[in-house]
């Protein structure tokens, strides 16, 4: 149940900061006095959102994943599918713990700075915006691929 | 702001750290990887800060780097220095040292686990 609740809040806070970073994203694109504030609390809330997921994958990883011999990080190495964790478990560890590092800059930059006035800024915003969009579907991907490895060790299809 | 007032010095001194640790990652799990002696040290590092798990160690060595880096390049002069050497004069060529810094980190950090993975 703990196990659930774990992975499903890190899914779940992981998709929402993809969501709002998306958002952000587009407003940033189009952006004007009006919308500022808008564009400020949806990357404030992606921002909370990611790091609730990390906390939340972090868990799940140090109460159920990596537990020894009984984890479901050893049932996937045990597997067809033993690379889904040689691979992608291994390399989204170090994306996501970047990926924190991104967001404080983020936040810095859309609070911090006039994005409106300051076109080079918006320019910034909108790049490093774009990457944590895209950073985060790669996440969700990665994860994807994680609980087919899960699955196939499991004995699933 | 920044001495020259062109950025503020936070976001720069936060590119910057994000920069150096992005390009060191990678260095630091394969040396983290190939050396027993390094991971030992992540461990300790964990342990230290009363974490068990190598994964706290990771965190926090880069909590760590992170706010130490940012922190340098924002109160002295020396991130402006390095800003004014790379012809960073705003912010929209700092992020693209941030992107291709993000760029750089995924390509070796995959490269190395997929060459972990065929071996």
């Amino acid at each position: 149940m703990v196990e659930a609740f774990e992975i499903l809040g890190h899914a779940f806070f992981g998709m929402i900061a993809g969501f709002l970073f998306l958002w952000a994203f587009v407003e940033l694109l189009n952006l004007n006095e009006n919308n500022v504030k808008r564009m400020q609390i949806a990357t404030s809330i992606a921002s909370a959102s990611g790091f609730l997921g990390l906390i939340f994958g972090l868990s799940y990883y140090l109460e159920e994943y990596g537990v020894k011999d009984t984890g479901d990080k050893y049932i996937i190495k045990g597997g067809d599918w033993w690379w889904a964790h040689a691979f992608f478990t291994e390399t989204k560890e170090h994306f996501a713990i970047m990926g924190f590092f991104l967001m404080v800059i983020i936040l810095l930059l859309v609070w911090r700075v006039d994005l409106v006035a300051n076109h080079s800024a918006k320019k910034a915003a909108t790049w490093l915006m774009g990457t944590l969009v895209l950073g985060v579907l790669i996440l969700e991907g990665y994860g994807a691929i994680m609980a087919f490895g899960l699955r196939i060790g499991l004995g699933g299809t | 702001m920044s001495k020259d007032g062109s950025m503020d010095s936070w976001i720069l001194g936060s590119s910057f750290a994000f920069i150096i640790i992005s390009i060191l990652n990678p260095f630091i799990v394969i040396g983290k990887e190939k050396s027993a002696g390094f991971k030992d040290f992540f461990v300790n590092l964990g342990k230290v800060l009363g974490m068990e798990h190598h994964l706290y160690g990771h965190l926090w060595f880069f909590i760590i780097l992170f706010v130490i880096f940012t922190l340098l390049f924002a109160y002295t002069t020396l991130g402006e220095s390095i800003a004014n050497a790379l012809k960073i004069d705003d912010y929209a060529k700092l992020a693209y040292w941030v992107v291709g810094s993000v760029l750089f980190f995924f390509v070796i950090i995959s490269f190395f686990f997929l060459l972990e993975v065929l071996e």
